[in-house]
Formats: C-alpha cells, sequence, structure tokens
C-alpha cells in the first residue's frame, strides 16, 4: 500500500505540466489520499492485531516458539470448542429454515395479520446482544416468564422447570436474535420474484412446498447463503449473551473461555489458541462471503 | 369454505405464538423494570412502582445492593458515541467517495475492499483481546480515548461500505453538469453529491451512532474497569440487580427502536446484521 | 432542498465542535482526583460511588474520589493485581487506593508492591483483628487496614425447610432428598461458594487448624482431598449453581432454590429492602464455613498516598465504621467492636446477631485456607 502511493506519487509529479485543463497531479493522487485514513485505521487497528492474534497463539509462557497453547486448548477446551460449533449451527439451522418460512408465509399470504407480523418482526433486528441478554436471563429462568407461562398451561412442573441456562437458552436467544434478520434479508429477495412466475407454478398445478423448493428458495439461493454466512459468523463472535447467560459454568461458548483465560490467568497464549480456533470455524464461509461480496463489487 | 375457516385459526393460532414469542421477554424486561416486592410463589409482583427507575435515573439518592446511577454512564455512552461519530464520518466519508467515485487500479481496491469485509467475517472478539495488549503497551487501555480507536474500528467498516454504497447509487451526470458549468469538484461535490446523499450519510451517521452506544465486547476488554459505558453497567448491573439490569436495558433499547424505525429504509439489509454484537 | 441539506451539514459541524469542546473543557475539573479501586460485589462500587466517596469529599473539598470496580471473586482481585503489575516500574501509577481481598495480599507482598502505612494513621490503634497481622498466613502487619469482616452463611426459606439442617453432614442428606433446591455459586462466581467449598474440605478432613492456622504447607495433604473432592461432585449433581453470590439470593427469593450459602451482610441488606421474603432465616453449620475481611492497601507508586491515607483514615474511623460499615451495610466492623458501641443503637447489633450469634461465630466462624492450601484446594476443586 505504502509503496504504491509512493509510486503513485511519483508518476503524479513527472506529469505535471502534462495534463489539460488541471494538473493530473492532483486528480492522481486524490483518491489514495481520500482513503488512506480509513486504511491505516483499519490496518493498524485492526489487521495487525488480528495477524497478531496468529502469531501470539504460536508463542508459549517462555516466549518461545510452540505448540503448547494448542496442545493446552485441545486438553481443556476441545468440548467447548464443539460446544460452539454445535450451538451455533443448530442456532443457524433454525433460524434458516423459521426464516424462510416466516418469508415464504409474508410473500404469499395477504391480510392484516400478515401484514402486522411483516412490521413487528423487524424488532430484535435493532437491539443489542447485551440488552437481549438480560431480557432472557429473566425470561428462561427456572422460575422465569416462560416457565410460569408453561406451568400455567400445565406443560410443566414449576418444581422441577425448564433448565434454559444452557444449550437451549442460547440457541432460543441466538435464534430470537437473528431470525428476523434473516427474514429481512430473504423477504428482500422474494420481494424480486414476480408474481407471474408463482401464478404460473400453480396454474400447472404445483403445490406450496413445490413452489418454495422449485420456485422461492432456488432463485434466492445467494441471499440465502449471505444471510446464514452472517449469521453464522457474528454468532461465533458473540460473546456477550453466552458471557451473561452461562458465565462460568461448563460448557460454554470459545468466546466466554477467551475471557475467562486472560481475566482469570492471564494467559493471552491459550486465548489466543481459542481465537484462532473461532477463525478456523468461520473460515470457509467467510471466504465465501468475501468471494461473492466481491464479486458483486460495490453496486450491488 | 370449512377449509378457509381451518386456515384462518390456524393462522390465528401461530401469530398467538408469534406474538407471545416477540413480545413476552420484552414483557419480563418491563415487569422486573417495576418489581418493589416479588416473593415466590406469587406469578405477579405483589408490590409494583417506579422506585428503581428513580434510582437508576438518580432522582432519588440510592444505597440499594447493586444500585448504579446510569446518568453518568448514559453521559459517557453519549459523549464516547458522539466523538466516535464524527471522526468515522469524517474518515468514512471521503474514503467512500473515493471508492465509489473515484478511479483506483482494481487490484488495489480489491485488496481495501477485502480489508473491510474481514471484521465483518471473522469474529472480533480475539482482535480486541490482541489491541488491548497493544494498549497496555502505550498506556491506552482504560482511556475514554482508547474506547473511543475501539468504537471507531467498529463503526468505520460499516459506515465506508454504507457511505460507498450511497455515493455509487448517484448517477455521475449530476456532478458532471455542475462541472461543466463552471463548479470545481470540490465545489460540485459540496453543491451536489453531498445534499443529494445526505439522507444516505446520516443513516450511516446513525447507525455508527448506536453501534457506539451498544458496543460491549470492545470496551469490555479496553475500557474495563476504568471506563464503564452504558452496557458495562448494564453488565455488572445484570448479575447482581435484576430491576436496575431491566431499567438499564430499557434504556439501551429505546434510542435503538426509534432510531431504527426512522433510518432504516435507507440501508441496505445486509448491514442490518451489524447491530449489537 | 439542496440548500436545506447544506445548512444541516454547517449546524452539524457547528454541533460537533461544541460537544467537543465542552467534552476536553468538562476533564479539568478538581484538584486532587483520588483513583480508589475496589474488588467485590456491586455493594462496594455503591459503597465507594454513593457513600464514602462523597462523604470523604464533602470533608476534604479539593479532592474527589473516582471510584472503580472491579467484581467479585478471585477475578475481581485478578484485575486490580494486574493493573498495579502493569504500572510496578512506573514512578507514579494509576491508582491510589485499593479495596481489596486476602489472596490479593498474598499476591501483592510477593511482588512488594504494598506502601507499608498502616501504622502511621491514627485509627491503627483500633485495630485488633487477628487479621490484620496475617493474612492467609502472609505477613502483612503494617501494610493493610481491614474494612470490615463479612461471614460467610447458610440462608434458608422456613417455609419449605421445616426442620433446617445445623451441619454439613445434614445439609447433603438434605439435598439429596430435596435434588436442586441447594444451590450455591461454585468457586468461579465468589466468593460464598468459595467459602462453602472450603468449609467442606475442613468438614472432610478435620484438619482446620493445620491448613488455615499452624500451617505448615504440605503438598502431600493435596492427595488426601480426592475422597473429599469426589463427595463433592457426587454432591453438585444433587443441586443448583447459581451465577454468583447475589445470584444465590435471588434464587431463593424466586423459589428456584430453597437454601444456599451466601454473605451475611448481603442477606440482612436484601432483608432491608423487600427483596428477600420476610420469613427467610439464617444459620452457620457446623463445623463451620469461611468469613473474610476486605482491606484498604496504598500501591507504593500511589501518586496521592496523604490523601490516601486521609480516606483509610476517614473510613475506618470509629464514626463512619458505624455510622456506615455496621449499619448501612450491615457488615461486622473493621476496627475492634468495643469503640463503635457507642455510635450504634442496640437494635442495629439485635438484628445482625439474631440468627448467627457472636457465640456461634466465636465457635464456627472460620478463616480461609492459607495462601497455598487455597490455591491447591481451588485448583484440585477444578
Amino acid at each position: 500500500m505504502g509503496n504504491n502511493l509512493k509510486n503513485e506519487l511519483a508518476v503524479g509529479k513527472s506529469e505535471i505540466g502534462v495534463g489539460v485543463e488541471r494538473p493530473r497531479s492532483y486528480t492522481n493522487i486524490l483518491p489514495y489520499m481520500l482513503v488512506f485514513p480509513a486504511v491505516m485505521v483499519i490496518l493498524l487497528l485492526y489487521l495487525y492485531p488480528f495477524l497478531a492474534s496468529f502469531w501470539k497463539s504460536f508463542i508459549n509462557k517462555e516466549g518461545v516458539l510452540s505448540l503448547a497453547n494448542y496442545e493446552k486448548t485441545l486438553r481443556l477446551y476441545r468440548y467447548d470448542v464443539l460446544f460452539t460449533l454445535g450451538v451455533t449451527t443448530l442456532s443457524t439451522f433454525i433460524a434458516t429454515v423459521l426464516s424462510i418460512f416466516v418469508a415464504v408465509y409474508l410473500r404469499l399470504s395477504k391480510g392484516w395479520l400478515s401484514n402486522s407480523i411483516g412490521i413487528l418482526y423487524r424488532l430484535p433486528i435493532f437491539l443489542p446482544f447485551v440488552v437481549i441478554a438480560q431480557m432472557m436471563r429473566s425470561f428462561l429462568a427456572p422460575h422465569g416468564t416462560l416457565n410460569l407461562f408453561l406451568a400455567k398451561l400445565n406443560l410443566v412442573n414449576i418444581e422441577n422447570p425448564l433448565q434454559l441456562f444452557n444449550w437451549a437458552g442460547l440457541t432460543f436467544g441466538f435464534v430470537w436474535k437473528q431470525a428476523p434478520f434473516m427474514i429481512l434479508i430473504i423477504c428482500g429477495g422474494f420481494q424480486m420474484i414476480d408474481d407471474s412466475y408463482i401464478e404460473a407454478a400453480r396454474s400447472v398445478g404445483a403445490k406450496l412446498p413445490q413452489i418454495i423448493t422449485k420456485i422461492l428458495i432456488p432463485m434466492n439461493k445467494p441471499t440465502i447463503l449471505i444471510a446464514v454466512t452472517l449469521v453464522f459468523c457474528s454468532l461465533v463472535g458473540c460473546f456477550s449473551f453466552p458471557y451473561m447467560l452461562i458465565g462460568g459454568k461448563s460448557p460454554v461458548t470459545i468466546t466466554v473461555d477467551i475471557a475467562h483465560r486472560v481475566n482469570y490467568f492471564g494467559d493471552y497464549g491459550v486465548a489466543n489458541a481459542l481465537g484462532v480456533f473461532s477463525y478456523i470455524m468461520v473460515s470457509l464461509l467467510a471466504l465465501y462471503y468475501v468471494r461473492s461480496m466481491m464479486k458483486k463489487g460495490l453496486y450491488d | 369454505m370449512q377449509k378457509s375457516v381451518f386456515r384462518k385459526t390456524i393462522e390465528i393460532i401461530i401469530f398467538t405464538v408469534f406474538i407471545f414469542f416477540l413480545f413476552a421477554p420484552l414483557l419480563s424486561l418491563v415487569i422486573w423494570s417495576v418489581a418493589l416486592r416479588w416473593y415466590w410463589p406469587h406469578t405477579l409482583p405483589q408490590e409494583i412502582g417506579f422506585d428503581y427507575w428513580l434510582q437508576a435515573l438518580g432522582i432519588t439518592k440510592s444505597l440499594t445492593l447493586g444500585a448504579v446511577n446510569v446518568v453518568p454512564a448514559f453521559l459517557l455512552s453519549l459523549g464516547i458515541a458522539i466523538i466516535v461519530v464524527i471522526i468515522t464520518m469524517a474518515i468514512a466519508i471521503p474514503a467512500g467517495y473515493s471508492l465509489a467515485k473515484l478511479k483506483i487500479p482494481a487490484l488495489l481496491k480489491g485488496i481495501i475492499l477485502i480489508l473491510f469485509l474481514l471484521p465483518r467475517a471473522f469474529p472480533q472478539l480475539p482482535v480486541f483481546l490482541n489491541l488491548m495488549l497493544m494498549f497496555n503497551k502505550i498506556g491506552l487501555t482504560g482511556t475514554v480515548f482508547g474506547v473511543i480507536l475501539v468504537h471507531l474500528v467498529v463503526g468505520l467498516v460499516f459506515a465506508v461500505w454504507i457511505t460507498a454504497s450511497t455515493f455509487s447509487s448517484i448517477p455521475p451526470e449530476l456532478e458532471e453538469a455542475a462541472r461543466s458549468v463552471g463548479a470545481t469538484r470540490l465545489k460540485a461535490f459540496f453543491k451536489v453529491t453531498l445534499p443529494i446523499s445526505t439522507p444516505g450519510l446520516v443513516a450511516s451517521a446513525v447507525f455508527v451512532f448506536l453501534t457506539s452506544m451498544d458496543e460491549f465486547t470492545g470496551t469490555f476488554f479496553v475500557g474495563l474497569p476504568f471506563v464503564t459505558t452504558l452496557p458495562m453497567t448494564l453488565y455488572t448491573a445484570s448479575g447482581s440487580n435484576i430491576q436496575f439490569a431491566s431499567v438499564i436495558a430499557i434504556l439501551l433499547l429505546i434510542p435503538s427502536i426509534l432510531f431504527m424505525i426512522v433510518i432504516q429504509k435507507f440501508l441496505k439489509a445486509e448491514h442490518l446484521g451489524g447491530m449489537g454484537g | 432542498m439542496f440548500k436545506k441539506f447544506t445548512n444541516f451539514w454547517v449546524i452539524f459541524l457547528m454541533v460537533s465542535i461544541i460537544v467537543i469542546g465542552v467534552l476536553t473543557l468538562g476533564a479539568s475539573a478538581k484538584d486532587v482526583k483520588l483513583v480508589y479501586m475496589t474488588a467485590g460485589d456491586v455493594n462496594m462500587l455503591a459503597l465507594g460511588q454513593h457513600v464514602i466517596g462523597p462523604q470523604f469529599n464533602e470533608k476534604y473539598p479539593n479532592v474527589s474520589v473516582m471510584t472503580v470496580h472491579t467484581g467479585p471473586g478471585n477475578a475481581g482481585s485478578r484485575r486490580v493485581f494486574e493493573k498495579i503489575m502493569a504500572d510496578k516500574d512506573k514512578k507514579e501509577g494509576d491508582v491510589d487506593v485499593v479495596m481489596i481481598h486476602q489472596i490479593f495480599l498474598k499476591w501483592a507482598m510477593e511482588e512488594d508492591l504494598l506502601l507499608g502505612y498502616a501504622k502511621d494513621i491514627d485509627t491503627w490503634q483500633y485495630i485488633t483483628s487477628p487479621f490484620a497481622k496475617k493474612s492467609l498466613g502472609v505477613d502483612v502487619e503494617g501494610y493493610c487496614m481491614p474494612m470490615f469482616h463479612s461471614q460467610a452463611v447458610i440462608a434458608f426459606n422456613p417455609k419449605y425447610v421445616t426442620d433446617p439442617p445445623k451441619t454439613y453432614e445434614e445439609i447433603v442428606k438434605w439435598a439429596e432428598e430435596h435434588p436442586g433446591k441447594f444451590g450455591y455459586n461454585g468457586i468461579k462466581g465468589g466468593m460464598s461458594g468459595v467459602a462453602f467449598t472450603c468449609g467442606w474440605i475442613y468438614w472432610k478432613t478435620g484438619k482446620y487448624e493445620k491448613y488455615a492456622v499452624t500451617g505448615p504447607f504440605d503438598e502431600a495433604e493435596i492427595a488426601t482431598w480426592d475422597e473429599a473432592i469426589k463427595e463433592l461432585k457426587e454432591f453438585n449433581k444433587n443441586v443448583t449453581l447459581t451465577g454468583g453470590n447475589v445470584a444465590t439470593l435471588d434464587a431463593l427469593n424466586r423459589g428456584e432454590i430453597w437454601m444456599g450459602p451466601v454473605w451475611v451482610d448481603m442477606f440482612l441488606s436484601w432483608m432491608a429492602e423487600g427483596k428477600l421474603d420476610p420469613a427467610s432465616r439464617i444459620l452457620l453449620p457446623e463445623p463451620g464455613m469461611p468469613g473474610q475481611p476486605m482491606y484498604f492497601v496504598i500501591p507504593k507508586n500511589s501518586p496521592n498516598p496523604e490523601e490516601a491515607k486521609n480516606f483509610v483514615e476517614f473510613v475506618t474511623s470509629p464514626a463512619v465504621q458505624a455510622e456506615e460499615i455496621v449499619k448501612r451495610f450491615n457488615w461486622y466492623p473493621g476496627i475492634d467492636g468495643s469503640y463503635i458501641k457507642d455510635f450504634v443503637p442496640k437494635e442495629t447489633f439485635d438484628v445482625i446477631y439474631q440468627d448467627v450469634t457472636p457465640a456461634m461465630l466465636a465457635e464456627f466462624g472460620r478463616a480461609f485456607p492459607l495462601g497455598d492450601y487455597f490455591d491447591a484446594i481451588l485448583e484440585a476443586v477444578e
């Protein structure tokens, strides 16, 4: 980047005077000058620490290059790594299925019910995870609102309530927050499909399941995949919600383990090794996302 | 005919379940924020009132276990968010304009774009951790400035994308027309491009504002225990005083909902996924 | 319309400049800012932020106190320790005065981080507690002032626990009969769970004297805990793990658990605030559970050592100890009780000592184990 900039500067200078209306040096440097501060911020405050997390994960306590951190991570947190992967995959899966159903319903149904759902469902998108964490703590508690309600319906014995401060509650919260976001994206995609396609399919006898699997989903595959990717990646990195819901109990997500490792032991090696595991977890989808965004370019 | 009644019934049942799961968690937050006395096995609080609201807002003095006066935390969060918005927009508007409107070689542009995609794809927590180590060395951990820098990174990524797509949606003919009647590039930008793109830019600024107000993970590592923003006080109160935590949670969700209702139509759906990490 | 938007940007710019200006000006307000770091639960934050901070400021108007709270349990102490360690080689650190648990003293004494200030201040004469001389077996005399003492107890609701257990053994039996209705916070969520765990080891081994009073540290002892820890893990299967000291109280109020270990001061505060069923009671099971003090210490490189000393002196003065520490926060005083008698009405003492009497405290109030044993127990249980 720096080198490139210098070259451009040099080129610009040599061409002074050749320009027609305005000095070309100015037009040549301008794009770089404008983008330079933003790039510097990301390089220094994002890319450098990002790369450092890889590097530091290979440095053991004595400051020597080794795999000790990975050995310890696998020994102590193997189960938590799988737990994170499991909960995230499950949540993403449920959110995807749920949001496709809701999006289909919103696309095909008319009336005040579907209209009001179409507005109300957006609410969770705007709530930060800290707020959701506090909400779920009181909602999902052993004697919280949900269990009390289920007990009133005689679905649950209140002396032996659902224990939800674990993977189940985590999944519930993740889906609650992320399914609406997916609905929003997928709905956008579904709106693009012209009614005439659906009418045509109906006229040759296609039933609802076929319309969904043969028309709506295939025509929106890229949109759905982007939504899945964004949700999965953000859930792997989510910290506040599992930290406040499950905290020091086990099993818990990687992000909470990282915080514990740092707060209790000041052990940055293992913390970074755990971080690398979280990178690996999202790497395939992340690459897919970067590639498809690059293809799309800025112009959508 | 019978089929349609059946369908309507199903629809209403699903609607009820939907409303329950959407609003019951919110409702339990509201109930707890006004619950003064609530002993087991009472299904609802025996005594309700706004005492905890008054205490949290610093109107009545309070020594309740877990009491925090949220006003200083709110002002701190507000101050940080405003500064973050100013710096972020000052950096993001030129960058977005340059990426959308000016000539940058394809390869370099690609690299820059990838740079701005990485933070959205990969978990940010390990990055904040190493940022904290970096800040430790230069004495920025536990300072407001350090927290501002963290929020800057978080907001900038979105701001650059949103401003770039805002600018790229403006037809280039407009600016060219202005310049053909003698305006300089700068003048054309301020007289034509900037006014047209104002709604998109304001949306982007509000978005950055909200990411800063809600930011948790970065502040947790870089700011605590010296810089306690509103989400940090919520975290502290959460383990110790349900009523205070509920009050703070409600205070935090009000600006999010208000602002987003106003600006969401100016934003692309994908960007909304960045809310409240 | 274009013009309207240009105006908008002009106003935006002006507002920005004003905001930045106000924020910079606001930063330079008072003469001395005393940075007071405190570990422990949120009541410690309230104490600093709402009580002793403002009161000290009233007495010394040129000093404002900034309370920084790090959190409960070993994690909270760790955070303070790392901050002081990070500043160790600086001539002036950022922290003036610290409120801290016992384990921190062990770490800090090993690294020689503390100022030996206690004997220089007036209120040292009121200190009679043995905890001011030795903490977890480490010699700390002169480096710290105990601010309060508290005791871990078992809280229960007599509506559901008609025949409360009096010993650890009966607790185990009760938990077996009422699965999930005994709750505690393990060893990661705060000190009341740690206290219950250490009490468990004292009970199973019967070696309280050796582990907590006389010593010496003997690594061979660790192996003898296997059976006790196995039984604890067995016991854990019948109990509910809560999220922290306060979460145990909360679960008690919500009827999620009927019994659990809590700090006596928090229990009394919750009772006073009406956040617990007024029928709730406490007991101290045989053969006892640990209690702990919290201490004031001053880092060696405190930027304002004189103000820090004044601050400690202020909080350990009989009047403040009586009014705030005992009456308001329900702790046992850090200074000798005889000096505060005149300031505290009899009713206050009656409430504090209603269920757990001074006689019971003397017999079953334990200390946490010596530093090395302490670490070993925590590690073995994890």
